[in-house]
């Protein structure tokens, strides 16, 4: 069910009608929820963001009421941008959703992401709409107004589980049953992620059948109330939080943020096609994985996913562990060819392949160089596979996983599932995680439908289908050439939104994603600093 | 090795799809040459997609001054030759200045800047918090005002190339890294891809912090380091800092784009070599501090993106434009722009293009060309950040 949130529909023929809030309308099969809800008098709900910015967009739950506050019978809470009416559909807007500007539905191009507006040729024409751009109306202004000093800290410990949703709460009930130090961190005051909505609908809460209150309270002393906001160079990270931004050491990092979240573990890294278990998990999902491609198996949490993926893709499989259908011990060598990869193996031989699914608790990517074409290869001192060509390295490799929908497969019980198999395996005792390992639902989106051009991709930079159709015609293929031309994921949601989206459209990997994942006061970052003294 | 493409020659084989690269193989084939455009990963993919996008005409060398005066007028009329504005933007630079030594150093600049048409303005701290009013005016001295400079946008000129190269039928090969080339009698004849082979009478370089990598290769070593430079960019406020900013005292620069963003970095971080380009913390720290000290009001302000890239630095911050004697023929350079080449591309690609097309130096380029280094003829450039 949850699935359909996110997904585009095919279209078939009849005309649905809709209700909002009891009023009832008709609408041509495929139209975006929020066109429909327009169509039905509710005037702008979303705001354009150059035109009428909702500043504080990104926190999952309170901080964006406003994408939650569309309820779909059937569906559950929607985002109507990417929503399309397929059927008959009963809709519930909760009054307090925010009316903003509609100028961007009036006048075209200030609808299509701002980049667009290179195609206004300069002169005249330029510099109206230069003076309209810097005069918008609803930017905040800054100045005067009285800055929060956050209280700043340092916290050290084993595991650190960002997110508490099923999937983190899972691990850490796996870590506290094996008496392990960790930490999770939560913007929420309540934990229970996404099942916190299924408390105002009693339905949704005892289909779950999901006790979140009594594990909340069994993890609530491991807990901190804050964001986290990416993994940088040395290998620390930080939190933010209401009044507070901590600085966090760790020897290990589970990612448990949930399926709108794209995995933060790319930030800052162009990977190209060497990628790790869980991101492999991921993009099967969103049908762009494709064969043929070389596992590298090196833990147990590896050779599960091997497991679950090998029927369908039929990979080469490398690994040092003793396992039953393996072609070679080692890598030697990854080198990047034109599209696909050239990859050596110990035994000699080479494969061409267009993926290198390297399964470790340490994710190679973090320690990829940005550019891809630098030839990788395998350094056995080091156990992982290295970059080569790049001298300097970063100041430290964590390793971090993925747990839950954050890897784009379970919902619910199941993320629950999985994150106590993550807990089991980083404990030890494979035999339990062995059990719990989720069998993946493979999920084709239907990328062949027609969608909707005015449907949005991305909400905080305007882009719209019909901008990726006018990238297209310029030729700019590609998730990274997109994201430059339209915009698309470069907003204060960094992608967590939009980024799943714009991966169908195109049938494109993931761009690079940046740090911070979560927009942080410069006050707050300064803080941290000696410099600040100076101030 | 048996060549793949044996039957296809081209005039010009260029390597790298950087603002350089691009620049170069669209004024190559606008005068009728047969070009090919390879590339490593994807165009733009180098330091051209991470830049700040300032230009000025502002530097220390007198050279560099008229290189950008120039340069100036040909990122202006961008938009009118391609047809993709890349949202000009003449703002003008803003030093901040606080010593003395500062302020003198500035006036002898300025009487050089005026002798070659572009002269600034100097700028008593009230004056300079009537561009700023929110500026910090502890310890200000006052400021320069380089009213000919301004920002732009590096995305809109690599894709105005990119579609004007596809129209003209130019190839752009993209995943696609040199691994090598054939030398006979001391000419470059082909350059490798993996197993693919590209034969063309000329070879350019233009592969920024690569190209060292790249032109070892034939066994040339270039005197261009890679620098890895981090910047920051903040969610869009309302428009309120015109100029591109530069505080001396602080170490900290910053500009406002068109899109309401602040995005900006610091003058004197960096690693030398090719460090990978993620984000660290300590950069993080010390540019929200710096800014924050500099300009107090965008305390609350939440930063929102970060990156890093390489500048291609050379001995004398100063571009390498031409071929060697002691080169194997055929091997032409344009790289090392320091960390100012995307507001010199347009240019610098112009201006290669007529290099390789005539065989004639033109005048504004002839300072550059890598000779100089073992001629002792270096550039006086001090004026980056
Ligand atoms: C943080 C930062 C801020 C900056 N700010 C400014 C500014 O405000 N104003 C300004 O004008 N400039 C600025 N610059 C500098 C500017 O970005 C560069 O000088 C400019 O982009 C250089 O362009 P290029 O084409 O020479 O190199 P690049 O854009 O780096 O292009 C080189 C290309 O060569 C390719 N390549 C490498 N090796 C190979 C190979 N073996 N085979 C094929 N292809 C290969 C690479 O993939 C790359 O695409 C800044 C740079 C940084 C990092």
């Amino acid at each position: 069910m949850f699935e359909r949130l996110i997904g585009f529909v095919i279209l078939s023929s009849s005309v649905p009608t809709v209700s909002v809030n009891g009023r009832l309308i008709t609408v041509e099969r495929g139209t975006p929820l929020d066109v429909a809800i327009k169509k039905a008098g509710f005037r702008g709900l979303f705001r354009s963001v150059k035109f009428g910015r909702l500043r504080d967009i990104m926190d999952d739950s309170y901080l964006y009421p406003q994408y939650k506050c569309v309820y779909v019978n059937g569906y559950g809470f929607v985002n109507p941008l990417s929503f399309q009416v397929e059927e008959d559909i009963t809709v519930i807007i909760d009054r307090r959703a925010s009316f903003g500007s509609t100028l961007s539905g009036k006048l075209p191009f200030f609808g299509v992401g701002f980049q667009n507006s290179g195609l206004i040729r300069t002169g005249f024409g330029w510099k109206i709409m230069r003076r309209m751009i810097l005069s918008s109306a609803n930017l905040p202004k800054y100045g005067g107004e009285k800055v929060v000093r956050p209280e700043s800290g340092r916290l050290t410990t084993d595991i650190l589980i960002v997110g508490g949703g099923p999937a983190g709460m899972g691990l850490a009930q796996a870590l506290l049953e094996k008496n392990l130090d960790f930490l999770l961190v939560d913007p929420n005051p309540t934990l229970g992620g996404r099942i916190r909505y299924a408390l105002n609908f009693p339905q949704l809460r005892r289909a779950l059948n999901f006790d979140a209150e009594g594990l909340a309270k069994i993890i609530a002393t491991r807990r901190i109330v804050g964001l986290f906001t990416g993994l940088y160079e040395e290998g620390v990270g930080l939190v933010v939080g209401q009044n507070r931004i901590l600085r966090v050491e760790f020897s290990r990092l589970v990612y448990a943020n949930g399926s709108k979240c794209p995995p933060p573990l790319f930030a800052g890294n162009d990977s190209p096609g060497v990628i790790s278990v869980d991101y492999a998990l991921r993009l099967r999902h969103f049908g762009v994985l494709t064969s043929p491609v070389v596992f590298y198996v090196e833990d147990e949490w590896g050779e599960m996913v091997y497991r679950a993926l090998k029927d369908d893709l039929l990979p080469v499989l490398v690994s040092p562990l003793d396992l039953e259908d393996k072609v070679a011990s080692h890598i030697k060598q990854v080198r990047l060819s034109s599209k696909e990869l050239v990859v050596t193996l110990d035994n000699g031989s080479r494969v061409k392949v267009k993926y290198v699914v390297y399964s470790t608790l340490r994710q190679p990517n973090l320690e990829l160089p940005a550019q891809a074409g630098f030839a990788y290869s395998f350094s056995a001192q080091r156990g992982k596979i290295v970059c080569t060509e790049a001298e300097g390295e970063p100041s430290s490799n964590t390793p971090v996983l993925l747990a839950g929908s954050v890897t784009g497969l379970y919902e619910l019980n199941d993320a629950f599932r999985h994150g106590r198999a993550i807990g089991y395996t980083l404990s030890g005792d494979m035999d339990s995680a062995l059990k719990l390992v989720p069998p993946p639902t493979v999920v084709h989106p239907s990328t062949t439908g027609v969608v909707h051009q005015d449907a949005f991709v991305c909400f905080c930079e305007d882009v719209r289908v019909r901008d990726f159709v006018l990238a297209q015609h310029k030729k700019l293929r590609g998730s990274e050439k997109t994201k430059r031309f339209t915009g698309w994921g470069t907003g204060v949601c960094q992608g967590k939104l939009c980024i799943a989206n714009g991966m169908r459209i195109l049938g494109d990997g993931p761009y690079t994603q940046r740090l911070p994942t979560q927009p942080t006061p410069l006050a707050w970052l300064a803080s941290l600093g000696d410099e600040t003294s100076e101030l | 090795m048996k060549p793949v493409n044996s039957n296809i020659e081209y005039d010009v084989a260029v390597i790298g799809a950087g603002a350089v690269g691009l620049a170069t193989s669209y004024h190559l084939a606008s005068k009728g040459m047969r070009v090919i455009l390879i590339e490593k990963n994807y165009a733009g993919s180098g330091s051209s997609t991470r830049n700040a996008a300032g230009f000025r005409v502002h530097f220390n060398s007198e050279h560099n001054v008229k290189f950008m005066v120039e340069g100036r007028r040909r990122l202006v009329g961008f938009g009118g030759e391609i047809g993709w504005n890349p949202i000009i933007f003449d703002s003008g630079y803003l030093w901040l200045l606080s010593t003395e030594a500062d302020l003198q150093e500035f006036k002898r600049l300025n009487t050089m800047w005026s002798s070659l048409g572009v002269g600034g303005r100097f700028l008593d701290t009230r004056e300079v918090r009537e561009v700023i009013p929110e500026l910090n005016p502890q310890g200000l001295l006052g400021g320069f005002y380089g009213p000919q400079d301004g920002t732009f946008h590096h995305d809109l000129i690599l894709f105005g190339y990119q579609e004007k190269l596809a129209g003209m039928g130019v190839p752009l090969l993209e995943s696609s890294p040199v691994t090598g080339f054939n030398v006979s009698s001391r000419r470059v004849r082909s350059v490798l891809i993996g197993s693919k082979e590209i034969r063309a009478e000329r070879f350019v370089v233009c592969a920024g912090a690569w190209s060292p990598q790249v032109t070892a290769m034939l066994g040339v070593s270039l005197p261009i380091t890679p620098e890895r430079r981090e910047l920051g960019v903040t969610e869009p406020v309302k428009h309120f800092i015109k100029p591109f900013v530069i505080s001396l005292k602080n170490r900290v620069y910053f500009a406002q784009g068109l899109r309401g963003e602040i995005r900006g970095g610091v003058t004197d971080m960096f690693r030398k070599g090719y460090y990978p380009l993620v984000s660290s913390l300590e950069w993080t720290v010390a540019y929200a501090a710096r800014l924050i000290k500099t300009l107090p009001t965008v305390s609350n302000v939440r930063l929102n993106r970060q990156w890093s890239g390489y500048y291609e630095v050379t001995p004398d911050h100063s571009q390498i434009m031409g071929a060697h004697p002691s080169w194997p023929e055929g091997l032409f350079v344009a790289a090392g722009f320091s960390g100012h080449g995307m507001m010199m591309s347009p240019l610098a690609g112009e201006l290669m293009a007529e290099y390789i097309a005539t065989g004639r130096i033109p005048d504004l380029m002839r300072p550059y060309s890598p000779e100089r280094f073992d001629e002792n003829r270096l550039i006086d450039e001090a004026m980056v950040f």
